[in-house]
């Protein structure tokens, strides 16, 4: 089960509203490669993992995910405080607005809405794993360009540490995915799924 | 059947269903004395079960191996 720890993981502490970037930054909450996609990735995925150290990297990293999401959602909840209306129609925030007003609701920058397809529970640990490693990449990904089109430093810093965060779990992703490789049955030439052939 | 897992179980929901009741009743000093009584039981039988059957958390391993890993997980069922 889980028990809410009321911090932030890294601090949020931003001045300026910039409802422009929370437009783009908004993707890391409920796009493709966002952080609420990648803690469904993972805690769904525990299940069919026959290893107990990958059991807990899932449960950790899926965990540390919802952490995440906390900080993008407060990025976003930061930019956009006390907006007038003046400032929604000039940067280009109305379509947002009229649906949620400020709000926090997990939907790509596109304006796509969050949905199970962002990812995948195979129930093979190696194909699993091996869509876990480049979701990480994909959200690296996804940091670099934020990261370029960001200029508060205030929103830079944080988005530096997820970033990071991004790097580190696609590594112990790859250790995970060793594991599993080493432990397999010698005479599975093939990789078949582990956990059910 | 785990009955000192059990125990905490209940221990815990206790201690969350008083939280509920406290977010809406923050001024309620009989419901804020059951949630203390709650959380002593459940913070003691916590450390001895932890003490017992390893961490129920990974910020709660202790001693020189890791043990958060070990043992059964909570999906799985009951031995």
């Amino acid at each position: 089960m889980w028990t809410y720890e009321k911090k932030l993981q890294f601090p949020v502490n931003i001045q300026t509203p910039d409802p422009a970037f929370a437009k783009i930054v908004i993707t890391q909450i409920g796009g493709p490669d966002g952080e609420l996609s990648a803690s469904m990735r993972y805690l769904n995925q525990r299940y069919a993992m026959p290893y107990d150290q990958i059991k807990a990297m899932l449960t950790d990293i899926g965990t540390e995910e919802l952490a995440h999401l906390e900080m993008v959602s407060a990025i976003v909840y930061q930019l956009t405080r006390n907006l007038s209306m003046e400032e929604i129609e000039k940067e280009g925030f109305s379509a947002y607005y009229v649906d949620h007003t400020t709000g926090i609701w997990p939907q790509a920058a596109s304006g796509a809405a969050f949905t199970s397809a962002y990812f995948q529970s195979k129930g093979d640990p190696i194909t699993d794993l091996m869509e876990d490693m480049a979701a990480e990449q994909k959200a690296r990904t996804t940091y670099d360009n934020l990261i370029r089109a960001a200029k508060d430093p205030n929103v830079i810093e944080p988005l530096v540490f997820l970033r990071e965060r991004e790097i580190v779990h696609f590594q112990r992703f790859g250790e995970a995915l060793a594991y599993v490789q080493t432990h397999l049955n010698p005479n599975n030439y093939y990789r078949y799924n582990p956990a059910f052939d | 059947m785990n009955k000192m897992l059990h125990q905490l179980q209940s221990y815990d929901f206790a201690l969350q269903e008083a939280a509920l009741f406290l977010n809406s009743h923050p001024n309620d000093q009989q419901a804020l004395a059951y949630y203390n009584e709650m959380q002593a039981c459940s913070q003691e039988l916590t450390r001895q079960y932890e003490n017992q059957y390893g961490p129920l958390t990974n910020k709660t391993n202790s001693g020189s191996e890791w043990d958060y890993i070990h043992g059964k997980w909570p999906w799985e069922g009951e031995d």
